[in-house]
């Protein structure tokens, strides 16, 4: 693909959506160890359907005025891509970009990701904002920031995003990790219900610091199903749903109502591989894993789920399984035995 | 295996093939391209890094004492029908390796549940505006 074509396009792109009918400040959006991105709504609905989300972890800037992403909504100043549509692979990621670049197009929720590694910028284009699949609104910008996690000279610890949720207390946090439908929203749900500080259900940062592993909240929003709200009824009350219809699985915001805490970050102090099973026990039961089944149980997801394949994020992955404890959660019937056996590991392992 | 694979060498088939081994004795192997990934354990972790090594299956049984032919051809010939090594006639003997861990015959296990990440979308239309969308089912 012609390089001149797809910088000339990415200019194009950028400057469209910094055109948008909303103007005001960036807001920072820290992501560890002096890290943090600037972000630049563009659009009031995509605002409004996109924000919530991300609020709890929001910093005003109003004296920055450039911004990393730029979330823009519409199409009259989006132009017609230069890749032709042979080029979308599967989910949506555009191959045969020049290296500098990366886009991924979701044909279902009609957004564009945009990213140039180069200058650190990307664009979040939704074509169709007041249709956002609630999936986007409860876990906006997760198309860009893998790629804009990348170490710099100026902060070159490694963060990845991982498929996984977390849970914890002050003294440090557990990672739940599986796949999907493996327990992980019910066990940070529950954790969150019975007074844990609440990180991710779904989708977490980890961060690699000189004092050893930490993991940082990316979303304040939780999925949840009507057994579940059956088992947990605080999540009505303490919950507030996500902006917009609901057009699937159903997602809570549990950041910002004046409820148990959605925690911006925590040390990892272990990985919990949560198990679901139609004839499980009553109780609860925590039992050790090994570092390989941890690594099953992080890796893959996160690499196929996140379009993440960069050899580094594998070998973070490793060094976390490989370091970190980890454990099988039998999930019980009873969910304050889950909470219990977490509430034990937690203490076990403070420092 | 063909019987002109029984000696050849192999590496990784390719920067698709990730591949942990951990202290625990298990190897994981994913591939990115099928979605597949791979649990090895047993003596599978010590065969891996010997067969990545450029090892052929004769040498490493050889310089195994107790080792299995079979098992080792068998688990060479798996890893070359998984895409996971290729045979490349270009690698030449390794130098001699450490001394090795006791014989014990290697097991892979093989997971699926993650493919249905890679399905492609179908085949889609482009709008007036340029931008792909799924195509309308047919009638």
């Amino acid at each position: 693909m012609n390089a001149s074509a797809v910088e000339g396009y990415f200019e194009a792109v950028w400057q469209g959506a910094l055109r948008g009918s909303l103007e005001g400040p960036a807001e920072a959006m820290p992501l560890g160890g002096g890290l943090e991105l600037l972000l630049r709504f563009t659009g009031e609905t995509v605002r409004s359907q996109l924000r919530p989300a991300l609020a709890h972890l929001l910093q005003p800037r109003p004296a920055v005025a450039g911004a990393d992403v730029v979330i823009a909504e519409g199409t009259q100043r989006l132009p017609a891509p230069p890749w032709p549509v042979s080029a979308y692979g599967a989910r949506g990621l555009v191959s045969g970009l020049p290296e500098r670049f990366r886009a991924s197009y979701n044909f279902d929720s009609s957004v564009l990701a945009f990213c140039d590694l180069v200058t650190r910028r990307a664009v979040v284009w939704a074509r169709e904002a007041e249709r956002l699949p609630v999936y986007e609104r409860a876990a906006p910008l997760l198309g860009v920031l893998p790629w804009l996690l990348a170490p710099t000279l100026a902060t070159p610890e490694p963060r990845l995003v991982v498929h996984g949720g977390a849970v914890g207390h002050a003294s440090g946090a557990l990672l739940l990790a599986g796949r999907g439908g493996s327990g992980k929203s019910t066990t940070a749900l529950a954790a969150w219900c019975a007074g844990f500080d609440y990180l991710a259900d779904d989708y977490a940062l980890l961060h690699e610091t000189p004092a050893g592993p930490q993991v940082r909240s990316l979303y304040g929003s939780a999925k949840v199903d009507e057994p579940m709200l059956a088992r947990l009824p605080e999540l009505i009350r303490w919950g507030a749903p996500v902006p917009g219809a609901f057009d699937g699985p159903k997602r809570l915001l549990l950041a910002g109502t004046g409820t148990p805490a959605v925690a911006a970050a925590r040390p990892l102090r272990a990985l919990v591989l949560p198990r679901v099973a139609p004839d499980a026990a009553p109780v609860a039961r925590l039992e050790p894993a090994s570092a390989g089944e941890a690594l099953r149980a992080l890796a893959p997801s996160t690499l196929f789920q996140l379009r993440d394949s960069s050899p580094e994020t594998t070998r973070c992955l490793a060094r976390l399984a490989g370091t970190l404890p980890a454990f099988r959660l039998h999930l019980g019937t009873e969910l304050d035995s889950v909470t219990a056996a977490l509430r034990d590991l937690l203490g076990s392992l403070a420092p | 295996m063909p019987p002109s694979e029984l000696e050849a060498r192999f590496r990784v088939a390719g920067p698709q093939i990730i591949h942990e081994t951990f202290e625990g004795g298990e190897t994981v192997l994913i591939d990115l391209v099928s979605g597949c990934y791979f649990s090895v354990t047993g003596g599978g972790p010590a065969l891996w890094a010997r067969l990545v090594r450029g090892e052929t299956c004769a040498e490493i049984v050889a310089g195994w004492p107790g080792a299995d032919a079979e098992a080792v051809r068998g688990f060479a010939a798996r890893c070359v029908q998984e895409k996971l090594l290729l045979p490349d006639a270009t690698l030449t003997a390794p130098a001699p390796g450490a001394a090795g861990e006791p014989w014990a015959a290697p097991q892979m296990e093989r997971f699926t549940d993650m493919q249905d990440l890679l399905l492609l979308d179908p085949i889609h239309e482009v709008d007036a505006a340029g931008w792909p969308r799924a195509a309308a089912p047919s009638a």
